[in-house]
Protein backbone atom coordinates (compact mmCIF):
# COMPACT_ATOMS: atom_id res chain seq x y z
CA UNK A 1 0.00 0.00 0.00
CA UNK A 2 2.93 2.15 0.40
CA UNK A 3 3.36 2.68 -3.25
CA UNK A 4 -0.03 3.97 -4.00
CA UNK A 5 0.57 6.32 -1.22
CA UNK A 6 3.30 7.17 -2.82
CA UNK A 7 1.07 7.52 -6.59
CA UNK A 8 -0.63 10.28 -4.48
CA UNK A 9 2.25 12.71 -3.47
CA UNK A 10 3.53 15.39 -5.60
CA UNK A 11 7.63 15.21 -6.49
CA UNK A 12 9.00 18.11 -4.77
CA UNK A 13 12.34 18.24 -7.28
CA UNK A 14 8.62 18.22 -10.03
CA UNK A 15 8.36 21.36 -8.37
CA UNK A 16 11.77 23.38 -8.36
CA UNK A 17 12.44 26.17 -11.80
CA UNK A 18 15.98 24.77 -13.14
CA UNK A 19 18.46 27.09 -13.78
CA UNK A 20 20.48 24.14 -14.61
CA UNK A 21 17.66 23.69 -17.60
CA UNK A 22 18.45 27.36 -19.04
CA UNK A 23 21.60 27.31 -18.80
CA UNK A 24 21.38 23.80 -20.64
CA UNK A 25 19.24 25.49 -23.37
CA UNK A 26 21.64 28.33 -24.58
CA UNK A 27 24.40 26.07 -24.00
CA UNK A 28 23.29 23.44 -26.55
CA UNK A 29 21.94 26.23 -28.90
CA UNK A 30 25.26 28.07 -28.89
CA UNK A 31 27.20 24.13 -29.18
CA UNK A 32 24.85 23.66 -32.14
CA UNK A 33 25.68 26.75 -34.28
CA UNK A 34 29.69 26.29 -33.49
CA UNK A 35 29.22 23.22 -34.54
CA UNK A 36 27.17 23.85 -37.86
CA UNK A 37 29.71 26.51 -38.70
CA UNK A 38 32.71 23.71 -38.17
CA UNK A 39 30.70 21.32 -40.37
CA UNK A 40 29.91 23.17 -43.04
CA UNK A 41 32.60 25.71 -43.54
CA UNK A 42 35.69 24.93 -40.89
CA UNK A 43 35.69 20.76 -41.33
CA UNK A 44 37.43 19.77 -44.52
CA UNK A 45 35.54 17.65 -47.51
CA UNK A 46 36.38 14.01 -47.87
CA UNK A 47 38.43 13.15 -51.04
CA UNK A 48 35.58 10.03 -51.66
CA UNK A 49 32.91 10.81 -50.33
CA UNK A 50 32.33 14.44 -51.20
CA UNK A 51 30.02 16.86 -49.31
CA UNK A 52 27.61 14.11 -48.28
CA UNK A 53 30.19 12.72 -45.90
CA UNK A 54 29.53 15.83 -43.65
CA UNK A 55 25.93 13.62 -42.88
CA UNK A 56 28.52 11.66 -40.74
CA UNK A 57 28.72 14.39 -37.62
CA UNK A 58 25.12 14.37 -36.63
CA UNK A 59 24.34 10.65 -37.55
CA UNK A 60 27.22 9.61 -34.81
CA UNK A 61 26.42 12.24 -32.73
CA UNK A 62 22.75 11.54 -32.77
CA UNK A 63 23.71 7.90 -32.46
CA UNK A 64 26.21 8.46 -29.39
CA UNK A 65 23.81 10.63 -27.11
CA UNK A 66 21.43 7.88 -28.39
CA UNK A 67 23.54 5.40 -26.68
CA UNK A 68 24.06 7.31 -23.42
CA UNK A 69 20.17 7.89 -23.47
CA UNK A 70 19.15 4.84 -23.20
CA UNK A 71 22.22 4.23 -20.37
CA UNK A 72 20.48 6.51 -18.80
CA UNK A 73 17.02 4.64 -19.00
CA UNK A 74 19.03 1.12 -17.62
CA UNK A 75 20.39 3.16 -14.69
CA UNK A 76 17.01 4.82 -13.67
CA UNK A 77 15.03 1.89 -14.46
CA UNK A 78 17.25 0.11 -12.14
CA UNK A 79 16.27 2.59 -9.16
CA UNK A 80 13.09 2.44 -9.39
CA UNK A 81 13.16 -1.38 -9.55
CA UNK A 82 14.91 -1.27 -6.37
CA UNK A 83 13.49 2.55 -4.31
CA UNK A 84 10.41 2.64 -6.26
CA UNK A 85 10.34 6.02 -6.51
CA UNK A 86 8.19 7.85 -9.07
CA UNK A 87 10.94 10.71 -9.97
CA UNK A 88 13.39 6.84 -11.34
CA UNK A 89 10.38 6.12 -13.67
CA UNK A 90 10.10 9.28 -14.73
CA UNK A 91 13.36 10.14 -15.63
CA UNK A 92 13.76 6.35 -17.68
CA UNK A 93 10.74 7.64 -19.27
CA UNK A 94 11.53 10.92 -20.38
CA UNK A 95 15.25 9.42 -21.64
CA UNK A 96 13.82 6.98 -23.30
CA UNK A 97 12.02 9.32 -25.53
CA UNK A 98 14.90 11.24 -26.24
CA UNK A 99 16.51 8.16 -27.02
CA UNK A 100 13.87 7.45 -29.68
CA UNK A 101 13.84 10.31 -31.22
CA UNK A 102 18.14 10.46 -31.71
CA UNK A 103 17.77 6.79 -32.99
CA UNK A 104 15.37 8.20 -35.42
CA UNK A 105 17.15 10.64 -36.82
CA UNK A 106 20.33 8.18 -37.23
CA UNK A 107 17.62 5.58 -39.04
CA UNK A 108 16.60 8.36 -41.17
CA UNK A 109 20.53 10.21 -41.73
CA UNK A 110 21.88 6.64 -42.22
CA UNK A 111 20.03 5.35 -45.25
CA UNK A 112 20.24 8.84 -47.11
CA UNK A 113 23.76 8.90 -46.44
CA UNK A 114 23.93 5.34 -47.57
CA UNK A 115 21.60 6.06 -50.85
CA UNK A 116 24.80 7.90 -51.77
CA UNK A 117 27.88 6.22 -50.47
CA UNK A 118 26.74 2.52 -51.08
CA UNK A 119 24.14 3.48 -54.22
CA UNK A 120 21.22 1.63 -51.50
CA UNK A 121 18.96 3.02 -49.43
CA UNK A 122 19.12 -0.16 -46.94
CA UNK A 123 21.37 -3.39 -46.32
CA UNK A 124 20.87 -6.19 -43.69
CA UNK A 125 23.62 -6.13 -42.63
CA UNK A 126 25.14 -5.85 -38.59
CA UNK A 127 25.10 -2.36 -37.65
CA UNK A 128 22.15 -1.76 -39.84
CA UNK A 129 19.93 -4.21 -38.47
CA UNK A 130 20.49 -4.08 -34.66
CA UNK A 131 19.76 -0.16 -34.55
CA UNK A 132 16.67 -1.17 -36.50
CA UNK A 133 15.76 -3.48 -33.62
CA UNK A 134 16.87 -0.95 -30.76
CA UNK A 135 14.20 1.57 -32.25
CA UNK A 136 11.49 -1.64 -32.26
CA UNK A 137 12.73 -2.21 -28.59
CA UNK A 138 12.35 1.13 -27.21
CA UNK A 139 8.96 1.58 -29.31
CA UNK A 140 7.33 -2.03 -27.59
CA UNK A 141 9.01 0.46 -24.22
CA UNK A 142 6.24 3.26 -25.21
CA UNK A 143 3.71 0.41 -25.71
CA UNK A 144 4.01 -0.79 -22.60
CA UNK A 145 3.32 2.15 -21.02
CA UNK A 146 0.53 2.94 -23.07
CA UNK A 147 -1.10 -0.18 -21.64
CA UNK A 148 -4.40 0.00 -19.05
CA UNK A 149 -3.84 -0.25 -16.02
CA UNK A 150 -2.05 0.94 -12.71
CA UNK A 151 0.70 2.96 -13.61
CA UNK A 152 3.20 1.32 -10.85
CA UNK A 153 2.40 -1.75 -12.92
CA UNK A 154 3.34 -0.88 -16.00
CA UNK A 155 5.95 1.50 -14.59
CA UNK A 156 7.49 -1.98 -12.98
CA UNK A 157 6.91 -4.01 -16.52
CA UNK A 158 8.98 -0.73 -18.64
CA UNK A 159 11.25 -0.60 -16.19
CA UNK A 160 12.63 -4.68 -16.51
CA UNK A 161 11.42 -3.66 -20.65
CA UNK A 162 13.76 -0.89 -20.38
CA UNK A 163 16.63 -2.66 -18.66
CA UNK A 164 17.04 -5.87 -20.85
CA UNK A 165 16.60 -3.21 -24.15
CA UNK A 166 19.90 -1.91 -22.85
CA UNK A 167 21.49 -4.82 -23.85
CA UNK A 168 21.14 -4.21 -27.37
CA UNK A 169 23.51 -0.85 -27.39
CA UNK A 170 26.28 -2.72 -27.08
CA UNK A 171 25.41 -5.18 -29.73
CA UNK A 172 24.83 -2.21 -31.67
CA UNK A 173 28.08 -0.30 -31.18
CA UNK A 174 30.12 -3.93 -31.63
CA UNK A 175 28.38 -5.47 -33.96
CA UNK A 176 30.69 -4.67 -36.92
CA UNK A 177 33.55 -5.54 -35.03
CA UNK A 178 32.37 -8.79 -34.40
CA UNK A 179 30.44 -9.75 -38.00
CA UNK A 180 31.66 -9.27 -40.96
CA UNK A 181 29.68 -5.82 -42.94
CA UNK A 182 30.38 -5.13 -46.01
CA UNK A 183 28.92 -1.81 -46.42
CA UNK A 184 29.38 -0.19 -42.68
CA UNK A 185 33.04 1.38 -42.04
CA UNK A 186 34.90 1.18 -38.79
CA UNK A 187 36.57 4.54 -38.31
CA UNK A 188 38.08 3.51 -34.89
CA UNK A 189 39.95 0.23 -33.60
CA UNK A 190 39.41 -3.27 -36.36
CA UNK A 191 36.86 -5.90 -36.83
CA UNK A 192 37.13 -8.93 -38.52
CA UNK A 193 37.39 -8.09 -42.01
CA UNK A 194 38.44 -4.08 -42.16
CA UNK A 195 41.05 -2.18 -40.08
CA UNK A 196 39.57 1.71 -39.36
CA UNK A 197 41.21 4.21 -40.79
CA UNK A 198 40.71 7.03 -38.02
CA UNK A 199 39.78 10.87 -38.86
CA UNK A 200 41.72 14.20 -39.75
CA UNK A 201 42.43 16.09 -36.70
CA UNK A 202 39.78 19.17 -37.79
CA UNK A 203 36.95 16.23 -38.58
CA UNK A 204 37.33 14.70 -35.04
CA UNK A 205 37.42 18.21 -33.34
CA UNK A 206 34.23 18.88 -35.33
CA UNK A 207 32.35 15.19 -34.38
CA UNK A 208 33.63 15.81 -30.95
CA UNK A 209 31.86 18.96 -30.38
CA UNK A 210 28.85 18.13 -32.19
CA UNK A 211 28.62 15.32 -29.85
CA UNK A 212 29.12 17.52 -27.20
CA UNK A 213 26.31 19.79 -28.46
CA UNK A 214 24.16 17.14 -29.05
CA UNK A 215 24.71 15.71 -25.29
CA UNK A 216 23.77 19.15 -23.99
CA UNK A 217 20.76 19.66 -26.13
CA UNK A 218 19.93 15.97 -24.56
CA UNK A 219 20.08 17.20 -20.89
CA UNK A 220 17.40 19.88 -21.30
CA UNK A 221 15.33 17.84 -23.01
CA UNK A 222 15.82 15.35 -20.56
CA UNK A 223 14.99 18.34 -17.76
CA UNK A 224 12.58 19.88 -19.81
CA UNK A 225 10.64 16.40 -19.93
CA UNK A 226 10.90 15.76 -16.41
CA UNK A 227 9.29 18.94 -15.26
CA UNK A 228 6.50 18.36 -17.95
CA UNK A 229 5.80 14.96 -16.36
CA UNK A 230 5.59 16.55 -12.99
CA UNK A 231 3.34 19.00 -14.24
CA UNK A 232 0.61 16.49 -15.37
CA UNK A 233 1.63 15.11 -11.83
CA UNK A 234 0.46 18.02 -9.95
CA UNK A 235 -2.66 18.70 -12.66
CA UNK A 236 -3.62 15.12 -11.48
CA UNK A 237 -3.27 15.31 -7.39
CA UNK A 238 -5.27 18.75 -7.92
CA UNK A 239 -8.08 16.91 -10.04
CA UNK A 240 -8.20 14.17 -7.47
CA UNK A 241 -8.75 17.10 -4.82
CA UNK A 242 -11.05 18.63 -6.33
CA UNK A 243 -13.07 15.32 -7.23
CA UNK A 244 -12.91 14.37 -3.68
CA UNK A 245 -14.29 18.10 -2.46
CA UNK A 246 -17.04 17.64 -4.88
CA UNK A 247 -17.91 14.21 -3.59
CA UNK A 248 -18.14 15.37 0.49
CA UNK B 1 24.76 17.91 -52.06
CA UNK B 2 20.85 17.61 -52.53
CA UNK B 3 21.41 14.39 -50.36
CA UNK B 4 23.33 16.55 -47.45
CA UNK B 5 20.58 19.68 -47.80
CA UNK B 6 17.70 16.53 -47.18
CA UNK B 7 19.41 14.47 -44.49
CA UNK B 8 19.94 17.99 -42.12
CA UNK B 9 16.48 19.60 -43.10
CA UNK B 10 15.03 15.91 -41.55
CA UNK B 11 17.59 16.16 -38.34
CA UNK B 12 15.64 19.84 -37.52
CA UNK B 13 12.28 19.10 -38.93
CA UNK B 14 12.76 16.11 -36.20
CA UNK B 15 14.68 18.01 -33.93
CA UNK B 16 12.11 21.13 -33.98
CA UNK B 17 8.66 18.61 -33.98
CA UNK B 18 10.24 17.39 -30.80
CA UNK B 19 10.74 20.60 -29.30
CA UNK B 20 7.17 21.74 -30.49
CA UNK B 21 5.60 19.16 -28.99
CA UNK B 22 7.09 19.85 -25.75
CA UNK B 23 6.16 23.51 -26.03
CA UNK B 24 2.74 22.52 -26.56
CA UNK B 25 2.27 19.99 -24.17
CA UNK B 26 3.38 23.07 -21.47
CA UNK B 27 1.06 24.95 -23.09
CA UNK B 28 -1.58 22.63 -22.30
CA UNK B 29 -0.57 21.47 -18.86
CA UNK B 30 -0.38 25.44 -17.87
CA UNK B 31 -4.14 26.09 -18.75
CA UNK B 32 -5.19 23.52 -17.14
CA UNK B 33 -3.39 24.17 -14.03
CA UNK B 34 -4.81 27.56 -13.85
CA UNK B 35 -8.48 26.31 -14.60
CA UNK B 36 -8.23 24.25 -11.69
CA UNK B 37 -6.47 26.77 -9.37
CA UNK B 38 -9.50 29.32 -10.35
CA UNK B 39 -12.30 26.30 -9.95
CA UNK B 40 -10.65 25.67 -6.27
CA UNK B 41 -10.69 29.03 -5.09
CA UNK B 42 -14.74 29.59 -6.53
CA UNK B 43 -15.05 26.35 -4.48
Amino acid sequence: MEACAEKEKVPVFFERKSSLEKALFIGAAAGLLISFYLIFIWSPIEKTMGLVQKIFYIHVASASTAFIAFFIVFVFSLLFIIKRKRIFDTYAKVSAEIGLVLTTIVLTTGPIWAKSSWNTWWAWEPRLTTTLILWFIYMAYFMIRQMDGVWEKKARLAAVFGMIGFIDVPIVFFSIRWWQSKFHPIVFGAGPSQQGGGVDERMLVTLLVTIFAVLLLYGYLLLKGVALEGMKITLNHRKEKIRERLIQ
Amino acid sequence: MTYLVVAYSIVWLIMFGYIYSLGKKQTKLLKEIEFLKEMENEH
